[in-house]
């Protein structure tokens, strides 16, 4: 089932999302502190 | 053959995994980081972003499931004669002036009422030319790129950087000759403005339709019945137009009521950009855009309370639910990356991102809702954009790209 799905990576997926969330966590405390 | 088929269009995901299919992996995925995204938002206090986070995502979803692409409809329109994405964009921006003018006339809402002139008329010609290089407008870039398009990336940071560079020209520009603001429900009251707006646009519908019907006999409509049952297509996309103009006009009018102004996008790159720059040491106060009260306001706060922002990241985490849904995560990045369309994509971004700020909005913030909220510059902007479109479309062959 999976190798019919188009191509991608879980991880960078996960990463992807990763990266989203600690740059706006990031600017979000560095705006507050 | 048949496998890459499948893996482009989707069906096969779609049946193997499940009842309704879709992507297990990346459905829960984005829905655990949308949640951990909306957890932030709500721990602001403000159940307004919450709500327009909740709102962009909604438009995530109804971007990627009708496809409504502003860019591949005006090229098919200009290249093939076919109006059905231009009509559609036309409907959705009648429907909007009928929902959007009253409310801003009732004092509910302030409209996107920008000055017009030379600045105007040259952004959107830039941005127009740039949205058929870059492959995407405004809301066609963000959705492809949350949808894992892997090239429309690129699109999206020369954006980003064009649009910053936007900023540091544009008080020179602002201090040429100008119209200033035109809003078109107060020059002709509200209800003229509206009837004169949806008169235009069905003038502009039908003659788009008469020249469709010239060159092949028929006109595509905007209605055509799902292959499958209406709530599986609700599901897992493939929706026609018509119910992308429907989501689109009704989300638009949640967005105006919520956040007391209408959709917009690029201000939200523009912002990001900027930001960008201050982390890593760049003054940002030595260009005057940024000493202005509101952009100096929202460059020091927190990008959770910039509206524009957390609705683009609800747009993003909605365009990439809805591609989870569909089995189709990803699937833009079957196309191989050259040089020819890497280089379109940096320099459409650049454009866009620059054509956005000197023409006070995008595809989304001056097109659709300009127009909407009875502003001139939004007319203008249309005009320009679809003759910049023209000349990007003749130049997408010397970058290898399809027409």
């Amino acid at each position: 089932v999976s190798d019919r799905r188009p191509p991608y990576s879980r991880t960078a997926l996960l990463v992807t999302l990763a990266i989203i969330i600690a740059l706006v966590a990031f600017d979000h405390l560095a705006s507050a502190a | 053959v048949s496998t890459l088929a499948e893996a482009i269009n989707g069906e096969s995901p779609r049946r193997a995994a499940g009842a309704l299919g879709g992507d297990r992996f990346v459905i829960t995925s984005v829905l655990l980081a949308g949640a951990i995204l909306g957890a932030m938002v709500w721990s602001l206090g403000s159940p307004r972003l919450f709500w327009l986070y909740l709102i962009g995502g909604g438009l995530g979803v109804a971007l990627y499931h009708a496809a409504f692409g502003f860019t591949a409809g005006w090229r098919n329109f200009i290249v093939r004669r076919r109006s059905r994405g231009l009509r559609a964009q036309l409907l959705l921006i009648g429907i909007a002036s009928v929902l959007f003018i009253p409310v801003i006339a009732a004092g509910q809402a302030n409209g996107n009422i920008a000055p017009v002139g030379g600045f105007v008329v040259l952004g959107s010609f830039l941005f127009g030319l740039g949205m058929q290089l870059g492959g995407g407008c405004g809301s066609g870039t963000l959705f492809t790129v949350a949808a894992g398009n892997r090239r429309m990336l690129i699109t999206l940071l020369a954006f980003i950087a064009g649009s910053v560079i936007g900023t540091l020209h544009l008080p020179w520009w602002l201090s040429g000759p100008n119209m200033g603001p035109v809003n078109l429900a107060l020059t002709f009251d509200p209800l003229g403005g509206i009837l004169l707006q949806v008169a235009l646009l069905a003038a502009l519908g039908w003659v788009i339709m008469a020249v469709e019907r010239e060159r092949h006999g028929d006109v595509e409509r905007l209605l055509v019945a799902p292959g499958q049952s209406w709530w599986r297509t609700l599901i897992t996309g493939n929706w026609p137009l018509l119910w992308g103009v429907v989501a689109l006009a009704g989300l638009g009018l949640l967005t105006l009521l919520v956040a007391g102004q209408p959709w917009g996008i690029t201000f939200a790159f523009t912002l990001w950009g900027a930001k960008a720059l201050a982390a890593v040491g760049v003054d940002m106060s030595q260009f005057e855009y940024w000493t202005w009260s509101y952009p100096a306001q929202v460059l020091e706060q927190s990008v959770l309370l910039e509206v524009t922002s957390v609705m683009a990241f609800g747009l993003i985490l909605g365009a990439m639910l809805a591609a989870g849904l569909a089995g189709r995560y990803n699937a833009g990045s079957l196309n191989r990356l050259g040089l020819g369309n890497v280089s379109a994509a940096v320099i459409g971004g650049l454009l866009m991102g620059y054509g956005a700020r000197l023409a006070f909005g995008c595809n989304i913030g001056a097109f659709f809702s300009g127009i909407a909220t009875g502003s001139l510059h939004g007319w203008v902007w249309f005009v320009f954009g679809f003759l910049g479109s023209i000349v990007g479309v003749a130049l997408r062959p010397r970058f290898g790209m399809e027409n």
